[in-house]
């Protein structure tokens, strides 16, 4: 199985990721960084806080950029008074 | 081969040269289990129970979809299901989170224990409500301490509790470590944190200088720091005074005598 790697990036910085997971396809790989963003932004929300500055950056064994997700792609936002 | 488990029943109470005795007569063959292996099955008959003195193994519970939790994490010197003894069938999974050599104690040799030496099965005892101690913090930590603090009082409570079987440096002045064969995809799971943020609070815990963990060697660079910033309390591992040492971070208990 492939290995990936997800690089995260926020608003205080990078976080590499040296040692990847292995997953079957690049589908899995997107559906897995979604859910490490959401993750995120869940512990966050408990101390009052959803900052969705950042992004999660997959990349292969060789580094090559194979998707990115942003924080504020994994969450979907209603606020009062819109449609 | 049983000597961690005798080292970390004498930190809960004493033990004589006769239970000793009686329980290195009480161990049976030694397996070993490569990682990965499912080591005990959930509703299966069992006629034995099991003592860790090498590796890794965790209990867990699964769901439908193929999703895991870990409920407890057995280091050397653990049962990690002495439970089985009384339940004979249990409720979940024992798996080797790294390869394992184990030591069986075939369950009509610990009735035989029960027969025969009466202190030292309030010990064995003492040591299964313990590993409930263990797993109502655990509980705590999944319930209501942040990411971040759920991490670092892990690795505080692997720090006690491998400190006590000689597989981890006492916490002094100096940094402290300790071998821990897990990716960080293994120590996401057993958090119940996806791998993404497990390795955005590793970072923050390399950055606020408490620690590092990398090439499964965990380095606590500053011990006061991160069981300040897990809120840990040793007490609830149920560890006495060592005799004749200076005050450690532990709690005194209770004497040194039999108090069982």
């Amino acid at each position: 199985m492939p290995r990936y790697f997800f690089h995260v990036r926020d608003g205080t910085g990078v976080a590499q990721d040296e040692d990847g997971r292995e997953l079957a396809n690049v589908e899995l790989a997107r559906s897995e960084a979604l859910k490490g963003v959401r993750s995120i932004i869940s512990d966050e929300v408990k101390r009052g806080l959803i900052d969705l500055r950042g992004e999660v950056t997959v990349t292969n064994r060789a580094g090559a950029v194979l998707l990115r997700v942003r924080f504020e792609e994994a969450v979907e936002l209603r606020l009062e008074g819109e449609a | 081969m049983i000597d961690k488990l005798l080292i970390k029943l004498r930190r809960y109470d004493k033990i004589s040269a006769e239970e000793e005795e009686a329980l290195r007569a009480a161990a049976g063959e030694t397996i070993r289990c490569k990682r990965g292996t499912t080591v005990v099955r959930a509703r299966t008959e069992l006629s034995f129970s099991a003592l860790l003195v090498d590796g890794l193994v965790h209990s867990f519970k699964d769901m439908a979809d193929g999703s895991r939790q870990t409920v407890q994490l057995a280091v050397p010197g653990d049962f990690i299901d002495l439970h089985s003894f009384l339940m004979k069938q249990v409720d979940h999974n024992l798996a080797a989170l790294s390869n394992c050599r184990l030591v069986k104690f075939p369950h009509d040799r610990l009735v035989e224990i029960t027969r025969n030496h009466d202190h030292l099965t309030r010990v064995l005892w003492l040591s299964t409500v313990l590993d409930g101690s263990i797993e109502r913090e655990t509980i705590a930590s999944l319930g209501i301490r942040s990411a971040v603090s759920r991490l670092a009082h892990l690795f505080c409570e692997l720090q006690v509790r491998l400190e006590v079987v000689g597989l981890a440096s006492a916490c002094t002045a100096e940094s402290c470590r300790y071998d821990l064969q897990l990716n960080q995809e293994e120590l996401s799971d057993i958090l119940g944190m996806t791998p993404v943020h497990m390795n955005r609070m590793l970072r923050e815990l390399r950055e606020r200088g408490l620690l590092t963990f990398k090439g499964q060697i965990v380095e606590i660079s500053d011990w006061e720091g991160l069981f300040a910033l897990a809120e840990f309390d040793p007490f609830y591992l149920g560890l006495r005074e060592r005799p004749a040492e200076p005050m450690s971070a532990f709690h005194p208990f209770r004497t040194l005598n039999e108090t069982l």
